[in-house]
């Protein structure tokens, strides 16, 4: 019995001397991390993942006149669109919150990338990498919101309430850093194959192009454009919708896009697009204000072309038109889609259905497998060549210098591309080029990231986020009482002193009250 | 698969009953009686055996009552009870000995369970409730947890869900203390495990330690309060069988009423301000022979509600007994509930064998096993089920005429889904083992050591199907499809190893006693996590193999904790009037960086037994009076996230492992997510507690009252940071709340005439939950339902804020004197009232009210007559507020259902009406006083019957014992609150509903 209570004893001994130090097994913690290349890139690769967000991008359409959302889920970007929106509406701090993210990723890695021991050219490559990446965030947030913190570095606790800094500052922020990236060739003008998808020498100049244009800093946008065009490195594809559609990812006129891949790495882009009968959720829809900016196909709007029937308005229309939006018996990868059929799952009324009547054909991949997850693995464009051309010519346009033919050769570039083929612009008006370059941008980028800051820049919004919001002409379905008439959406209503941005997030504010005061009349 | 199972567990059962039939007891003489106290109570318990034949005894039933068979004629019986002075009765061949036994002053009581040991109910210093057997089994329920709701002061029980398996409820013992986890520990037969572990009629007794005198030898895992379970044990020489059933029927309660098509329809159009649908539609709806197909009018949660049998059952069967070298209890316990809904079902089948070997005289071992395997099973998607169809509104079809299944909601069909979309099960088999060594090294010096294990081996099958739909109604030959055949496995095993070394010494000088405890204990805890995808899996096979290789996904994971502890205690007793004890423990966590991570918790009590006074002792009515004080520390180092789960390594700075596509293929990506934050340590309760017992009117009534202040510092939370730092918040020691509350518990027993007993019992209970310190970061935050909770100091953790509503716009004149909340605002809207300048935000917000229940009450009613007993049990909420705008807001647009109130919503017509304007927009859904309302509730939340039969009849039968009885669980409800929305779980329909429960059962003894 005597050796139990030794062994009792020896227990007490044992228990003396255990473990307490564990350390995570699936993750590296700081102390062993920034000690190598690897760790070095893998943390930029994280911050990549940032540059897409499908819950925002295509919703965003819904707050211009383009489309309409019926669901107030996953970011109530309705009410921002019909001018209800109030400061806790959830699109502003999902925005807010996405952008701020991606800036704290890149940010790490331009915090600690000293550490490491690496090239001093792989060092600037992948600095500028984050550099680009941090700006275009901002390009998003000042457009958005106007005057927002500027964070350059992790912040230290005392650090977190940090004030608005004025938005024309961060534009010259941005110009800065996409300046000097460019000007010391940071970055290549192209990746392995293996690499591809990464900041290019030539997306970090179209955004410098664009971020000039949105600060109305004319010169350094043509000159920004002019070096993308000078340099060929870019072309318009002669397949519009393939660009979006996941079969030509890697297109020479996409210039930078989120990626994915088949089955591993995806989004749910058909899904909040696509129709009852692609087992979408239609929760983004084409409206009339889109429709309408298509011109005919004589180049003449609508209102100036013999082409145009109001009974059969999408008939003879820019073929843009088609290629975006699903018109009423055309198929989408073998389905036929038509809302005109009073059975279909597609009809209006019918559940997850149009209330436009109708859909988007753009960015429904090729073969979607059905199912609410998310299964579409096209990329997401953020940047390509055509709107470089385009910012060249509204940069010329705008800036009163000579509207040569480089004006002219870049809108036609655009509206020449195979599959397309509109007339060619001739006139060397400067108030007529900008109401084309304008239409331009407008029927050529829908669901991209442009329309919102267009409508913003050009002082356009007021006008046209304004009044009801129609959809289809009802020439189908006698037992309605709007048959004959263009379906109502819904009323939307744009305050001109408030609406031109979005307020801080209440959330924000209720964590930082250095943001306020908040944007005119939130 | 399942059905297979159910059939083997089932099996051994049968087995076991046919054990027991086979269990033949020669008969001599029989002797039966019934024991009773002083006051003609029944004595519960009392032991009868014959004297030199140790083998032979009983104990006595609920009624005092006993039987003792095969008796020799010449024998003398031996009764004894503790707290009771032993008696020695000739039995002389009379067949009937009723006996009297008479209270021994100087052993009193019951014996509760403390930390690391136990000790007598009357020499306790801190704040315990102490249930027993009897009383957890006396509401069948399928969880431990549920059948301690109501049933002690200061110990909440609220159920968010009734879905089999999770209506585990969440216990919370004094109030919100932290911010972040709140659960309290509990520790089966002293090891840490989970409440439910264990099944009811396992379970001697259940202690609840409270305070820190109490609890504080737990340290820093007990300031959430401390739930100690001691299982049954063998008895010497009393063999005992015994069996027990019950089986019930379930029927949903609080399940959302809606309007059916064609006020839907018309209310739709009101809120979209134009005809969505037309007029002639709307009239179709007048014939009641209309084309279903075309005009359809459904309910469809409610026909989810009835396809499921909703069917529960329960069997117990148990062995024990054993000599004064080796005693032995076995017990199998098999629960099965069939839920409400098809496909969500739960089993559970728990076998315990515990086992007490003397193996010298001086050498003590016990040696306990237990297995649980449990399997819960959903359909699909189960998470979406009920909130899916809550959604679809009354023109959904689920099934047409014809047979073929309907598209719901655009996107597959729940009803369809539940049937045939899959099946998810989640297993989880645990086993622990249990293995302590006693050794008296000198008289009341003994050395104990104790290794416990558990694992638990947790495999999740999610497996869901391919189901195609006609695109059209009637079909055009198109189908659509949606979902894959895709299976994910999940495997996670858990390990928790638990070592302690304990040194007990008591002594008796005179006068004093004293008691010294002395301990060391470590505990460490592992879980691996994998799990695999594929799909493609061809109908009918149910393996990762069988799906196609180039869809295949993988991941896991694993985390650590240790935590090391070395504790004392000391008791000092005066005379048994004096009494004084002193805690004090010191624990180090693997979750703080090394110079954070010690930790000191000491606690000081003491009582005076002021009856045992001379002054007070001829006091007649008084029986038993003692006052009670204690001050304590106690510790907190669980740290949640975000998301609510458990976190490991809060302290360390982590980059987590992603991928990101170039060119086509994965690169791996390791990032930054959560902010760092290394100069964490744990958090600190202090509190104070004072309390009396009492006994009066000749035993007939006790009262226990405590009030207490309990502060929690340096709590661990994650306290938001602002978006733009662009990390999620890490975990820091943020936070100061105060919890202050008193707890009265109420016990009354009495009899009429010689049949009759009956007794009542009643606790109550406050707890005031105050935020005291944020360190600055007072805030208020607004979730996806818009609904605002503050962290606000001087006021609840999580408290409501809104607006304050002023009325409804109802003139030109409102629309001009009010400002508006939003653009689309106009007649028919809520009018929030205005406290600042500027657009509507926080600064116009007030607080609305706490979720966080006051005066929480239980009452007890029992009664028995001859051979009928009856109990009921009433639960309730005197103050608790609960924001009902998911609930009851109006859908708006097509995708959602209308209520009743919807009905009277304001139009120009109905300018006085109830609820605001129907409207595409949210307005009129802000956090606000209109939408909090009173959640205080009475429920009637437990009925019994039971009939014993009479001994005459059963002992013909050799059974000692047989009771039948039914019960109705959650029978009636009284509330302010509409009658669709439970005021126990107010849900918006995201959850299983709650549910009425009739259970028939019997019990055995042999």
């Amino acid at each position: 019995m005597k050796k139990i209570v030794y062994f009792l004893l020896l227990s007490f001994l044992i228990l003396t001397s255990c473990e307490l130090d564990f350390q995570p097994k699936d993750s590296l913690v700081d102390t062993t991390y920034w000690t190598s290349e690897e760790d070095v890139k893998k943390a930029v690769n994280y911050a990549y993942r940032r540059l897409g967000n499908t819950d925002l991008q295509a919703f965003i359409s819904c707050a211009t006149d383009d489309s309409y959302s019926w669901s107030n889920w996953p970011s109530d970007i309705q009410y921002a669109g019909n001018g209800s929106a109030t400061t806790s509406t959830g699109v502003f701090l999902n925005t807010w919150d996405h952008y701020y993210k991606m800036i704290a990723s890149c940010n790490d890695v331009l915090d600690n990338i000293d550490k490491v021991t690496l090239s001093e050219d792989m060092k600037n490559r992948y600095s500028a990498e984050m550099r680009v990446l941090r700006a275009y965030a901002y390009i998003q947030l000042t457009g958005f919101f106007g005057d927002v913190p500027l964070i350059k570095h992790i912040q230290t606790i005392e650090e977190f309430k940090a004030p608005r800094t004025e938005k024309s500052e961060i534009i010259d922020f941005i110009i800065s850093e996409l300046d000097e990236v460019t000007k010391n060739n940071h970055l290549p003008a192209e990746y392995s194959d293996g690499e591809y998808g990464r900041v290019t020498h030539g997306a970090a100049l179209g955004l410098l192009a664009r971020a000039a244009l949105y600060g109305e800093k004319w010169d350094t946008a043509i000159e920004a454009s002019k070096k993308v065009i000078s340099s060929e490195e870019y072309d318009i594809d002669a397949d519009y919708l393939s660009l979006f559609n996941g079969t030509n990812k890697k297109s020479n006129e996409i210039m930078l896009a989120a990626q994915y891949i088949k089955g591993t790495y995806t989004n749910p882009m058909a899904t909040w697009i696509g129709g009852p009968s692609l087992t979408g959720w239609g929760q983004v829809v084409p409206l009339k204000g889109l429709l309408d900016a298509y011109e005919c196909t004589d180049g003449k709007t609508i209102e100036q072309s013999n082409l145009y029937d109001p009974q059969n308005p999408t008939a003879n229309r820019d073929p843009r038109l088609a290629l975006t939006i699903v018109l009423p018996g055309s198929s989408v990868n073998g389905i036929t889609i038509d809302i005109t059929n009073l059975n279909s799952p597609d009809r209006l009324g019918a559940s997850n259905a149009s209330f436009s009547g109708y859909y988007y054909r753009k960015y429904i991949p090729t073969d979607i497998e059905g199912s609410w997850d998310s299964n579409s693995y096209n990329d997401i464009v953020l940047l390509r060549y055509a709107e470089v051309l385009l910012t060249y010519a509204e940069a010329v346009v705008e800036s009163g210098g000579s509207i040569d033919n480089s004006v002219l050769e870049a809108i036609n570039k655009v509206r020449g591309r195979n599959g397309v083929g509109m007339p060619a612009v001739t006139t060397t008006d400067r108030a007529a080029l900008r109401e084309i370059i304008r239409r331009e941008r407008h029927v050529e980028f829908p669901l991209e990231d442009n329309r919102i800051f267009d409508i913003r820049r050009w002082k356009i919004a007021e006008k046209v986020m304004n009044g009801t919001a129609y959809g289809i002409l009802n020439n189908f379905d006698n037992s309605r009482a709007d048959y004959g008439r263009y379906v109502k959406v819904e009323d939307r209503s744009f305050n001109v002193s408030r609406d031109y941005l979005w307020p801080i997030p209440l959330n924000e504010i209720g964590l930082n009250e250095n943001l306020l005061p908040n944007n005119p009349g939130w | 698969m399942k059905k297979k199972n159910s059939f083997k567990w089932k099996g051994l059962l049968s087995i076991g009953i046919w054990m027991v039939s086979i269990a033949m007891f020669a008969q001599n003489i029989t002797v039966r009686g019934t024991v009773t106290d002083a006051n003609n109570e029944p004595v519960i318990g009392a032991s009868i055996v014959v004297e030199g034949n140790p083998s032979l005894g009983t104990i006595t039933d609920i009624d005092g009552r006993y039987l003792l068979s095969n008796v020799p004629a010449d024998a003398t019986l031996q009764f004894s009870y503790v707290g009771m002075i032993t008696q020695s009765i000739p039995v002389n061949g009379k067949t009937t000995i009723d006996l009297i036994m008479e209270s021994d002053d100087e052993v009193l009581d019951e014996v509760v369970v403390v930390g690391y040991g136990t000790q007598k109910k009357v020499n306790l210093t801190g704040a315990i409730s102490a249930l027993n057997n009897e009383e957890l089994i006396s509401k069948p329920s399928g969880q431990l947890s549920a059948t301690l709701q109501g049933m002690a002061p200061g110990v909440t029980i609220t159920t968010s869900t009734g879905q089999p398996g999770l209506n585990t409820g969440t216990i919370r013992i004094r109030g919100i203390g932290t911010l972040n986890n709140n659960e309290p520990l509990v520790l089966i037969d002293g090891l840490e495990g989970d409440i439910n572990d264990v099944d009811a009629n396992d379970v001697t007794s259940m202690s609840i330690l409270k305070d820190a005198a109490a609890s504080s030898i737990y340290g820093i895992r007990a300031a959430n309060g401390v739930i100690l379970i001691t299982t049954k044990r063998g008895e010497e020489n009393r063999t005992k069988i015994s069996y027990s059933n019950y089986f019930g029927w379930q029927d949903p309660s609080g399940v959302s009423k809606f309007l059916g098509a064609q006020n839907f329809m018309k209310l739709a159009n009101m809120t979209y301000g134009t005809a969505i649908y037309s007029d002639a539609q709307i009239k179709a709806y007048d014939d009641p022979n209309r084309n279903a197909d075309k005009y359809p009018d459904t309910y469809l949660l409610g026909d989810l509600m009835d396809t499921g049998s909703g069917f529960q059952q329960q069997h117990s069967l148990s062995f024990s007994g054993g000599n004064n070298r080796l005693k032995y209890a076995l017990s199998a316990n098999y629960f099965e509930q069939q839920g409400v809904i098809e496909n969500m079902d739960f089993q559970r089948l728990t076998v315990r064998l515990n086992t007490d070997a003397q193996i010298s005289d001086r050498f003590r071992l016990n040696a306990d096993l237990s297995a649980r395997l449990q399997d819960r099973s959903e359909p699909a998607t189960a998470w979406d089920l009920i909130n899916n169809l809550a959604v679809a509104n009354p023109l959904s079809i689920s099934q047409y005429s014809d047979g073929s299944w309907g598209i719901i909601r655009g996107s597959s069909n729940p009803l369809r889904i539940a049937k045939e979309g899959g099946d998810h099960s989640y297993k989880s088999d645990l086993f622990t083992g249990n293995f302590k060594g006693v050794y008296t090294l000198a008289e009341g010096l003994t050395v104990t050591g104790l290794v416990g294990v558990r694992m638990d081996y947790m495999n999740n099958s999610i497996q869901d199907y391919a189901l195609t739909y006609n695109k059209q109604f009637p079909s055009n030959g198109e189908t659509t499809t949606f979902g894959r055949n895709q299976l994910t496995k999940q495997s996670n095993k858990y390990y928790q190893g638990n070592y302690q070394g304990l040194v007990n010494y008591n002594k008796t000088f005179g006068s004093h006693d004293i008691a010294l405890l002395g301990g060391v204990s470590y505990l460490r805890e592992q879980q691996d996590d994998l799990e695999a995808y594929r799909y493609g899996i061809p109908a009918g096979l149910t393996e990762i193999d069988a799906g196609s290789e180039d869809s295949q996904t993988n991941g896991g994971t694993a985390w650590q904790y240790g935590l090391m502890s070395y504790f004392g205690r000391f008791n000092y007793s005066y005379e048994g009037k004096y009494l004084f004890e002193a805690n004090v423990r010191r624990d180090g966590s693997s979750r703080f960086a090394k110079d954070q991570r010690w930790g000191i918790f000491p606690s000081f009590s003491a009582g005076w037994r002021i009856s045992e006074e001379t002054f007070l002792k001829d006091v007649a009515f008084l029986n038993n009076l003692k006052l009670r004080a204690s001050w304590g520390q106690l510790g907190n180092d669980q740290t949640i996230n975000s998301s609510g789960s458990l976190t490991y390594y809060p302290y360390q700075t982590q980059y987590s492992a992603y991928s990101y596509p170039f060119g086509g293929s994965l690169q791996s990506a390791m990032g930054l997510r959560v902010y760092p934050n290394s100069n964490l340590t744990w958090e600190t309760t202090e509190m104070t507690d004072v309390g009396f017992d009492a006994t009066i009117l000749s035993g007939k009534l006790d009262v226990v009252f405590d009030y207490y202040v309990k502060n929690t510092k340096d709590i661990l939370l994650s306290l938001p940071i602002p978006y733009s730092v662009g990390l999620s918040a890490p975990v820091q020691n943020a936070a100061k709340v105060r919890n202050n509350g008193w707890e009265l518990a109420l016990n009354y027993r009495d009899k009429i005439g010689s049949d009759f007993n009956y007794s009542v019992g009643f606790n109550l209970s406050d707890v005031k939950n105050e935020v005291v310190d944020l360190k600055g970061t007072d805030q208020i935050s607004v979730n996806n339902n818009n609904i605002a909770t503050g962290l606000i100091v001087g006021k609840p953790i999580n408290s409501f804020y809104g607006y304050e509503v002023l009325g409804m716009y109802k003139t030109q004149e409102d629309l001009t004197a009010y400002q508006k909340f939003s653009n689309n605002v106009t007649l028919g809207d809520l009018i929030y009232k205005k406290n600042v300048e500027g657009a509507y935000g926080f600064d116009d917000m007030v607080y609305l009210g706490s979720n966080i229940p006051r005066y929480t009450y239980g009452i007890n009613l029992a009664a028995s007559y001859k051979n009928i007993d009856f109990s009921a049990f009433l639960q309730g909420v005197g103050k608790v507020n609960i924001n009902t705008v998911v609930m009851e807001r109006a859908p708006v647009n097509t995708d959602g259902n209308f209520k009743e109130i919807h009905l009277d919503s304001w139009t120009e017509a109905n300018p006085n009406a109830s609820f605001p304007r129907l409207s595409s927009g949210n307005q009129n859904y802000q956090s606000s006083s209109f939408w909090v309302k009173s959640g205080a509730y009475l429920r009637l939340k437990n009925v019994q019957l039971g009939y014993t039969l009479p001994d005459s009849f059963v002992n013909r039968l050799s059974i000692a014992k047989c009771r039948f009885y039914v019960t109705g669980s959650n029978l009636l409800t009284f509330t302010k609150l509409p009658n669709d929305i439970d005021p126990e779980a107010p849900n918006e329909n995201r959850y299983y509903p709650q549910v009425k429960t009739y259970t028939f059962g019997v019990n055995i003894e042999f």
